[in-house]
């Protein structure tokens, strides 16, 4: 059986340098950096203050098509931007094929944690001798926990929203 | 010529016990390993029963203690699953060809230590209960010890075992929370057949035996409030009332078939096919449910060049999530329906409570070690079951023989689908 050969027919990014290709590739050929002073929380007293950002990226007109959306982390954000564009860029009209042989292969990270409801539960669960009460722990947890956001810290949260946007069938 | 895969090794701890051969007789006279908890042992989290795995000392197999100190509980399990399937696997001086072997693992986030995160906690509070991002930066940082973050990363655990059992082949980890060991099991088999390895160490291995671990599934309700020393745990029954879980680690060691004849390794099954997909949906309905899954066991059954009425009996995906265990009954069903002495259904659960990243590749362990004895593991009374005659559960000495096709079944509402068929690999092979 002869070997399936593979190329690429689309591509899209949302990088430090551009919020699609053409940006970032535009970036890239004149020299600039991508890196600056981090501007998403204070870091003014961290050991590191730089980092590539993404900047100005627009995500509302997503959450105007679908509130599912609406606690999103900033990593599936970016990655319903790339891939949105990255369908768009390969001209593939899906609604033509069959959605089994269409798959998906998505390196997944983590959002980031959440410390605020860490911090705020901590606060209450140890007491003066440093000893730990679950049960402080737990109520305090549940009153501030809304479950939706806690999923999408999951590095399979983006997968799932992927799957979704795309109506893809097959292996992901 | 397409290479063949096969199972050579077998590494199983959980609440049964540590090492697949007592986990083998646990399952043949159905006696669970599920406990009941402390009381108050989760704060106001109802939980009446945990599949808790006792007395584990992982520096029994774990000799680094540097190793160990990065390491959660979690992590501590999938290294020690390694050695044990490593140990069953007869590689007991390692690998030959190192180039060759490789590791793919399905984990996903573990759960924090919080007493290890308090003082670091206690240094990035403001004046009032909020997180003080300066605070944090200036001082609570300086209380984490430099490797903390290591300790709880999904792919450490992959990272420990290529280390212990020096696999410098592939290695990968797939996040894909309950699915995530039978992506990994399906992985590993498609890198030895594109003949990128002969050798593959693959599975999972979680615990959530802590508050933290079961808050989510708690504000989720899918939690089983209940749980008697009778029936701590159905599935895919009627009384299924959610999960109750359970903490340990499954790894499968896959191995090209001539690579496993050459070293006169123990084979416990050969895998003829493997599928996976999205839980989409394009009708609506009850259809709905069912669409997706038959499509995933009806591609595996084609992978393996078999026909619905060839496989003896499915291992069940079935978790005790009313709801789901309701779709995998409808799409088996569909697919099996027609048939006047369909497979016979093994639900194995209730052993071990749900494992999440490591329920499929303990179901698999189980499927192959069926295969190996002859015998399928009794599930219980058909009373209960969600499917009424001809489907029936297996018995104590139920099923055809002999054993030839099992399809094994892990199926995650919302995210993907997967299907395996296992064959036993008999003298015509």
């Amino acid at each position: 059986m002869t070997a399936r050969r593979v190329v690429i027919t689309g591509m899209g990014a949302v990088t430090p340098l551009g919020n699609d290709v053409s940006s970032t590739w535009k970036s890239l050929i004149e020299g600039r950096s991508g890196i600056s002073k981090i501007s998403c929380f204070d870091a003014s007293k961290f050991p590191s203050q730089i980092a590539g950002e993404v900047k100005d990226y627009d995500f509302s007109p997503w959450l105007k098509k679908s509130q599912a959306l609406k606690d999103a982390k900033k990593n599936t954000q970016f990655a319903l931007g790339a891939c949105q564009e990255a369908m768009e860029d390969s001209g593939l009209d899906t609604s033509a094929m069959d959605r089994r042989r269409l798959g998906l292969y998505y390196a997944a990270g983590e959002s980031g944690a959440m410390l605020q409801p860490l911090v705020r539960a901590n606060h209450q669960a140890f007491d003066g001798n440093c000893k730990f009460h679950v049960e402080k722990y737990v109520r305090e947890r549940l009153s501030t926990m809304a479950v939706s956001e806690e999923i999408e810290k999951e590095p399979f949260s983006t997968l799932r929203h992927l799957i979704e946007t795309f109506d893809v069938r097959g292996p992901a | 010529m397409s290479r063949r895969v096969v199972i050579t090794g077998i590494g199983t701890l959980n609440a049964c016990s540590i090492g697949r051969d007592n986990f083998w007789k646990s399952a043949l006279d159905r006696r669970t390993g599920i406990s009941e908890v402390k009381q108050d042992e989760f704060g106001p989290i109802p939980v009446k029963s945990y599949g808790r795995i006792q007395d584990f000392q992982p520096s029994e197999f774990i000799q680094n203690r540097k190793s160990l100190k990065v390491m959660c509980r979690d992590i501590q399990m999938a290294v020690v699953a390694s050695y044990l399937a490593r140990q069953d696997s007869g590689l007991g001086d390692g690998v030959a060809d190192p180039e060759r072997s490789g590791i793919c693992m399905g984990e996903g986030l573990f759960d924090h230590d919080l007493e290890e995160l308090s003082e670091t906690l206690r240094h990035s509070i403001d004046s009032g209960e909020d997180f003080d991002e300066r605070r944090f930066g200036q001082e609570g940082m300086s209380y984490l010890f430099p490797l903390w973050l290591l300790k709880y990363l999904p792919n450490m655990p992959a990272c420990h075992i290529s280390i212990a059992h020096n696999l410098q082949g592939p290695s990968n980890t797939l996040t894909e929370d309950g699915s995530g060991s039978a992506a990994a099991i399906e992985e590993a088999t498609h890198v030895i057949q594109r003949d990128m390895a002969d050798i593959m160490f693959c599975g999972g291995a979680e615990s959530h035996l802590n508050a933290t671990g079961l808050l989510r599934p708690h504000a989720l309700g899918i939690l089983n409030p209940n749980g008697s020393s009778d029936r701590p745990y159905p599935v895919f029954s009627k009384s299924g009332a959610g999960l109750v879980m359970g903490e340990g680690g499954a790894i499968l060691i896959l191995e090209e078939l001539e690579h496993a004849r050459k070293r006169n390794a123990r084979i416990y099954a050969e895998i003829v096919g493997v599928s996976s997909c999205t839980d989409w949906k394009s009708k609506s309905g009850p259809a709905a449910a069912s669409e997706s899954r038959v499509a995933v066991m009806f591609d595996a059954l084609g992978l393996a060049k078999i026909t619905p009425e060839a496989v003896d009996a499915i291992h069940l995906s079935a978790n005790g999530i009313r709801e789901e265990d309701i779709e995998e009954s409808l799409a088996i069903q569909e697919l099996f329906g027609k048939l006047t002495a369909p497979p016979k259904l093994v639900r194995t659960k209730s052993l071990t409570g749900y494992m999440g990243f490591a329920a499929a590749s303990t179901e698999t362990s189980l499927a192959a070690m069926s295969l190996k004895h002859g015998r399928l593991v009794p599930s219980g009374s058909n009373e209960d079951s969600l499917l009424k005659d001809p489907f029936t559960f297996a018995g104590k000495n139920t099923g055809r023989s002999p054993l030839r096709y099992l399809l094994v079944n892990q199926f995650t509402k919302g995210l993907c689908h997967h299907s395996i068929v296992l064959k036993t690999l008999g003298s015509g092979s």
